[in-house]
């Protein structure tokens, strides 16, 4: 069983219920079951479960045996009928061959002789039970007067064809089906058919809830649900009338109109929701989308974590009210709370329901939290309606956490780039721009400043091989380090500064003052600096450098590269005086 | 309020059968009697079998 479905069974356990019902053949997961009948066991509360047998719960088990042999007498016994046709299921099948031999058996009692002819098996399902029946009727056997089937649904594929050929049920040829199926209800002439005793189910277990509440044990024992003849009109016992087809055409027809306007609603909703990005956001268009006036009230909530963090503490186990009202007015809450408190979360404008339904918000095996909705009375397409809600709400809140999620990707691939881009100009031991980093942000200087002049100044390291060959490369990269300091410090920081190769530097200074930016001035300046630099005063070696200095107006015309030219031209000149003096 | 609180859980697959809404009803008809009402949870739908 996944997590998700554990937890929404764990909604039940804070729900002040009496008893459980498990529906067991709905349910294929063994485990889910299981956790359901655990649930009751530890709150101590009876658990019926129907058709699947479960640990400490009330077996409720379908007998499909019965009540077949009930509709075959009420046919041939008090209809009269002698010659009759049966339309079974699979042969070999193990129902229905029981109903065959209950049809045979009756028919002997009767004395009527069983022929062959007479059977055919239609698999419980349309295109075979037709190809049986028009068996039937290229017969040289007489007509039957009555065609008894094994479930509803071949029973009504046999009054089609009898009335295409020609031939009316029940005057003409008694129809009887099996199950009860709401198609056999809406035909007309209604079908004649068995049906599960499920008011008699519903005694037992209320009658079992009321022993508990007196006696506050739970003993658990087998109930069987027997099916019962309905007699209706394709058997001859109902009149036909109108006025029933009529009703059930107009909430057909009513089912149909909701199934459009309700698909045309949620679309509203999910294309509501494909420019939003947080969670947030969909809390406050949700009631806008909310235009169901039938229920009683509508709740939905979702886990908090989805809201990352914005709406109250993130707790683990704490939901967030996404939507509530009822009567037409929703609005979203944003309400936090626990979820054991979930259904007092609730806020329920109408006290009058007798009806709640809770759905489960997720996709796949992920639990966004749960729908509820309140009802007086409830027919098929209310529930329909309450799983469409569910399943499209499911899907936006998918779609958003998908483009939540695609945004933080948006923003981190962003910010990666902006940093890739930046380490792209930068000199990884200086942290000075490199050659690219410097025509581009001396082009947007140029562009920027309203400085007058731009100053271009070139610096180049003293007897760098020396420090390297006689102390190290670690040594020569601190003297590296130290000049590009003292090269950014002397410069300031409106200065575009770049390392352009293993021991050359080379500045713009942008000023509308450049009398204190000589070549005298700024060597100064640069050696004052270098020498204050921590740790310098203890090196066994001298760091020193030339410069070379160009002083331009700035105009839109500035040719940095003759700058730089000439620049490197006076710092190689420098640069050798130096050397001379040295020696 | 009390009677709010008499409440019994169904619990269903989404897919199911016309025969549980019956029995649903059957339920909730009956237990209405006697002061009940009932709330169902429903959940991923399963495969339905087609033949009982």
């Amino acid at each position: 069983m996944t997590s998700a479905e554990m937890e929404f069974c764990g909604l039940a356990a804070y729900l002040p219920l009496e008893a459980y019902v498990i529906l067991g053949e709905t349910i294929k997961n063994r485990d889910m079951i299981d956790c359901i009948a655990e649930i009751a066991a530890r709150r101590s509360i009876p658990c019926f479960c129907m058709d699947r047998e479960a640990e400490g719960c009330y077996l409720i088990c379908h007998n499909y045996n019965s009540g077949f042999e009930q509709m075959v007498r009420h046919v041939i016994e008090e209809h009269g009928v002698r010659r009759v046709n049966m339309l079974a299921g699979f042969e070999g099948h193990e129902l229905s061959d029981a109903r065959l031999q209950v049809f045979k058996k009756v028919l002997q009692e009767n004395g009527i002789p069983v022929e062959e002819e007479r059977i055919g098996y239609g698999q419980f399902w349309e295109t075979p039970a037709q190809q049986e029946m028009e068996r039937f009727l290229q017969s040289e056997l007489p007509m039957p007067e009555a065609i008894i089937c094994a479930n509803d649904a071949m029973a009504l594929v046999a009054c089609n064809v009898l009335e295409k050929a020609g031939y009316r049920v029940p005057e003409d040829v008694i129809v009887t089906g099996f199950d009860g199926i709401n198609d056999g209800k809406y035909y007309l002439p209604t079908l004649s058919t068995c049906v599960p005793d499920y008011d008699a189910t519903a005694w037992f277990i209320l009658d079992k809830v009321l022993e508990w509440r007196k006696s506050g044990r739970v003993r658990p024992e087998a109930f069987t649900i027997n099916y019962v003849a309905e007699k209706n009109q394709s058997c001859g016992c109902q009149p036909k009338d109108n006025e029933n087809r009529n009703e059930i055409i107009r909430r057909l027809a009513s089912s149909l109109g909701d199934c459009a306007w309700h698909t045309h609603a949620m679309n509203e909703m999910v294309t509501g929701a494909l420019p939003l990005q947080s969670m947030e956001e969909l809390m406050q268009i949700t009631p806008k989308t909310e235009y169901i006036p039938k229920q009683y009230f509508r709740n939905a909530a979702v886990k908090q974590e989805l809201f990352r963090g914005s709406i109250g503490k993130d707790v683990q186990g704490s939901m967030v009210s996404l939507l509530c009202g009822g009567g037409g007015r929703y609005f979203s809450s944003g309400e936090s709370f626990a979820v054991k408190d979930w259904y007092v979360s609730i806020s329920i404008p109408d006290d009058r329901w007798e009806i709640m339904l809770v759905r489960l918000l997720n996709a796949g095996k992920t639990i966004y939290g749960y729908t509820v909705d309140g009802f007086k009375d409830i027919d098929q397409r209310d529930m329909q309606r309450c799983d469409e809600f569910s399943m499209f709400l499911s899907n936006t809140i998918n779609l958003v956490l998908q483009n939540q999620q695609l945004n933080i990707l948006k923003h981190n691939l962003m910010q990666a780039n902006k940093e890739l881009a930046s380490l792209s100009e930068l000199d990884a031991m200086t942290e000075l721009y490199n050659r690219r980093g410097f025509y581009k942000h001396f082009a947007r200087m140029v562009a920027e400043t309203s400085r007058k002049y731009a100053v271009l100044v070139s610096v180049d390291m003293n007897r760098l091989k020396y420090i390297n060959d006689n102390y190290g490369h670690i040594e020569g990269d601190f003297a590296i380090c130290t000049l590009a300091h003292a090269v950014r410090e002397i410069c300031g920081d409106e200065a575009v500064c770049a390392r352009f190769g293993g021991d050359e530097f080379d500045c713009i200074i942008f000023a509308d003052d450049i009398a204190e930016l000589t070549e005298e001035d700024l060597g100064c300046r640069l050696q004052q600096c270098i020498d204050e630099t921590e740790g310098v005063s203890q090196k066994p070696y001298p760091i020193t450098a030339s410069i070379g200095v160009v002083a331009r107006e700035r105009t839109d015309e500035l040719d940095v590269e003759q700058m730089i030219g000439k620049a490197d031209t006076l710092m190689y000149s420098n640069k050798r005086k130096a050397k001379e003096n040295r020696s | 309020m009390e009677q709010k609180e008499k409440l019994i859980g169904i619990f269903v697959a989404r897919a199911f059968e016309e025969n549980n809404l019956n029995f649903i009803h059957a339920l909730h008809r009956i237990g209405k009697k006697q002061g009940y009402n009932w709330s169902s949870f429903r959940w991923i739908p399963a495969l339905r079998e087609i033949w009982k």
